[in-house]
């Protein structure tokens, strides 16, 4: 152990649950916090630490999730945290006690990173989880013969059964970790002489850790820049070959783990009817044929299943409008909430079955092991275009939200390939966008069927994600190029069992997601409504009373009560026109009328800016402002009624709708995206383009689909 | 009158949650670079 105390005298014991990718940590880690961190069959779900509390029997313990890792030997972002904080002795606060999870069905693998755990001498207990899935292999573990080799506790557990959970809690409780005997003497491929003058430069006592600094210390910055350059120095002296002592020791590491299964390890064989499924699924043909039709079933739910609450939903807040202006005294207020607040509301409420849908299904994929064929099945075909094996993670990632998937790509080590990743992510469509096509495909796309089952509006819908991807392929070819990546990186992720999915656990996501949605983005948008109101309804005093008194005195012209409507709308119309959002908004006209758009969608354009979804509650507010909320319209029927004042014809024509939906395919109109790609890329020069580039895509594509169709 | 002051609280709100939002430093989560350094 480092000669540096562990942990702080008075903080709780930190207990850090590590292991391989997709072995369950994050689930062991909700069952002990009560946390609900993202878990999923699904290789690289934590990239990042995550902490929680355990408390038991009034005592507190700091419980800390690391990215899953196959050695101690880094070689991404999402490896090299758990190697610092195991590591690294200039951290005050390095874990008390280790909980190491490995999966049963891959026994080996796990004790290559648990045995290496074991030579850096930390208070260690083995996890050997799935022993259902072991099971179900025929795969027999004497797990006291493990513990007699090891010298380490051993639980076996079933965690997405919720199956020998209980007994982590007492092991933690009673701190029953133990620091096993060397398991690979590093002596026989380190001379001992630079052992002893690290471990006394850097304070260590144990020859692992010291092992560890030599392999690691001289490029990790989070040691001083002093004893990088000794480390350097030292090394360089005694003609040190990293590479050829890692491999070294991987050897003996592996043949010692061999010699020890042979003792603790019965594999009967196994029927192999699963397999079965992954002909058909990995099928370099019936493959991606099968792919498109999960993602057909999808959006055809999606469309079919989510109508029925959405029409309610949306007919729900146009009837309170219409209440709220006739019950509440005549007022700005009264406008403010029936004009503003409401229909911004409603914008975002009207989207949660679509969303939760969305979530519901995606959770359902990783879950069953079905997302993990798809990365494997992608990661063939993408090569040509640039985008090389772990690329796949974040962008199917990005099919949700483009900011888990942008952080995914940290398990990229190759800094050209980890660029591209980052930059082309936002291309893929997330769910943000699914608001604006269910909208606008509704508006633009006759309920048709094709070929008498596929819903015409859920293939396009298909489409448009399609496209979305045409868009990544496309820019990763122009990346490629352009930063020439001459390294190249490999797809090393597993195919997970196939599993029934955890039902629960989709209804949770669901759940979790939507109420996101409609806390995270609502109250944004709400903010944007009130704000869109006021502009929208305030203008220059003497213009607006100028309009006022002209609709009034036509008004008394009127000699029949359609005529006093038809000026009473053309009144309202103007106000609108006039107002302090309608000068904006006839500003920008110029620049957005070669793509179809009047200026009131301009404006939605800017808000969306903030994140996709405020587009059509934007729209909602604008087009709420003078219109007759008494007839309780729709948001649907109040875009398809809307009739551009210059032209006289409707304002969402198909081409102009097709416009929109292509805009939205590639522009970037999300802040949080922004943010987080600034925080990957340490810097504003890669978001800055990435804005740049996407805007002035999305414009070239939106320009030229109205050309074709108008 | 006081459907007006109403508005103008619920505007300056509104306006100056949105500043919240655009100029904050995030402590957790999305953007926040303490997170990502520790």
């Amino acid at each position: 152990m480092a000669a540096k105390e562990l942990s702080e005298v008075n903080s709780p014991p930190r207990i850090a649950i590590i292991g391989n990718p997709n072995v369950g940590k994050s689930t062991i880690f909700n069952y002990l916090t009560g946390l609900n961190q993202k878990t999923g069959n699904y290789p690289g779900v934590t990239v990042d630490k995550k902490t929680g509390v355990l408390q038991i029997q009034g005592e507190n313990f700091e419980i800390l999730d690391l990215p899953g890792t196959y050695s101690l030997f880094p070689n991404s972002e999402d490896e090299i945290i758990a190697h610092r904080v195991l590591n690294n002795p200039e951290l005050e606060k390095r874990p008390d006690y280790v909980l190491m999870v490995i999966d049963s069905t891959q026994l080996s693998r796990g004790l290559f990173l648990a045995t290496q755990l074991i030579d850096l001498g930390v208070n260690l207990t083995i996890l050997l989880n799935m022993s259902d899935l072991a099971a179900a292999k025929n795969i027999e573990i004497r797990s006291f013969e493990l513990f007699k080799q090891l010298g380490v506790p051993i639980l076996q557990t079933d965690a997405r059964n919720q199956k020998g959970l209980e007994p982590i809690k007492e092991l933690i409780h009673q701190r029953n970790f133990s620091k096993a005997p060397q398991f690979v003497d590093i002596l026989k491929v380190v001379p001992p002489s630079i052992l002893d003058l690290v471990k006394e430069k850097f304070e260590l006592e144990n020859d692992y850790q010291a092992y560890q600094m030599i392999r690691f210390g001289a490029k990790d910055k989070a040691i001083s820049e002093e004893k990088r350059n000794w480390l350097t120095q030292v090394l360089e002296e005694n003609k040190f070959n990293l590479e050829e002592v890692q491999l070294e020791e991987t050897k003996i590491r592996y043949k010692k783990i061999t010699e020890l299964l042979t003792k603790a390890l019965t594999k009967k064989s196994s029927p192999k009817a699963k397999s079965s499924i992954d002909k058909v699924v990995l099928h370099p043909f019936f493959g991606y044929l099968v792919f498109i039709g999960v993602l057909l079933l999808i959006f055809q739910t999606l469309f079919s299943l989510a109508s029925y609450p959405m029409d309610w939903i949306d007919g729900f807040f146009a009837d309170v409008s219409g209440r709220v202006l006739a019950t509440f005294p005549e007022g700005p207020l009264t406008r403010l909430l029936a004009e503003g607040v409401v229909p911004g509301i409603g914008g975002v409420v009207i989207f949660i079955p679509q969303i939760a849908l969305l979530f519901g299904f995606l959770a359902i994929l990783e879950d069953t092991g079905y997302m993990s064929r798809v990365v494997f099945l992608l990661d063939r075909w993408m090569r040509p275009f640039g985008l090389h094996g772990k690329s796949i993670v974040p962008l199917v990632s990005g099919v949700a939200c483009a900011i888990p998937g942008v952080m995914a790509a940290r398990n990229i080590s190759n800094w050209k390939e980890k660029m591209i990743t980052i930059l082309v992510t936002p291309l893929m469509s997330c769910s943000a966008r699914l608001p604006v096509y269910i909208i606008l495909i509704g508006l633009s796309v006759p309920e048709e069927q094709v070929f008498g089952f596929i819903n015409l509006q859920a293939l396009s819908l298909l489409c448009l994600y399609l496209l979305g991807v045409f868009g990544v392929l496309g820019t990763a070819f122009l990346l490629k190029v352009i930063l020439k990546t001459d390294e190249k990186s490999f797809l090393m992720t597993e195919l997970p069992s196939y599993r029934i999915p955890r039902w629960k656990d989709v209804g949770i996501t669901m759940f979790e997601k939507s109420k996101t949605f409609v806390f995270e983005a609502g109250k944004v948008i709400l903010a944007i409504s009130i704000v869109l109101w006021v502009l929208a309804s305030y203008g220059p005093p003497s213009t607006m009373e100028e309009i006022r008194q002209q609709g009034i005195a036509q008004q008394e012209q009127a000699t029949s009560p359609e005529q006093v409507e038809l000026i009473e709308a053309e009144t309202n119309s103007l106000l609108l026109e006039n107002s302090f959002i309608g000068i904006m908004g006839r500003a920008i006209e110029p620049v957005i009328q070669p793509l179809g758009y009047d200026w009131k969608i301009g404006i939605a354009l800017i808000t969306s800016f903030a994140a996709r979804e405020v587009f059509i509650s934007t729209i909602a507010t604008i087009y709420s402002i003078g219109g007759d909320l008494e007839n309780d319209l729709t948001i649907r029927e109040k875009l398809a009624t809307q009739v551009n004042a210059s032209t006289g014809d409707k304002t969402f024509t198909p081409a102009t709708s097709y416009s929109l939906l292509v805009f939205y395919v590639f522009a970037m109109q999300c802040m949080s995206t922004l943010a987080v790609v600034k925080r990957e890329t340490k810097g504003w020069k890669w978001p800055i383009i990435q804005t740049v580039y996407m805007t002035a895509l999305a414009y070239l594509m939106a320009f030229i689909t109205f050309q074709i169709f108008s | 009158m006081w459907q007006q002051i109403l508005v103008v609280i619920a505007v300056v709100g509104a306006i100056a949650y949105l500043l919240w939002k655009l100029l904050r430093k995030p402590t957790t989560g999305t953007g926040c670079d303490k997170c990502a350094k520790s």
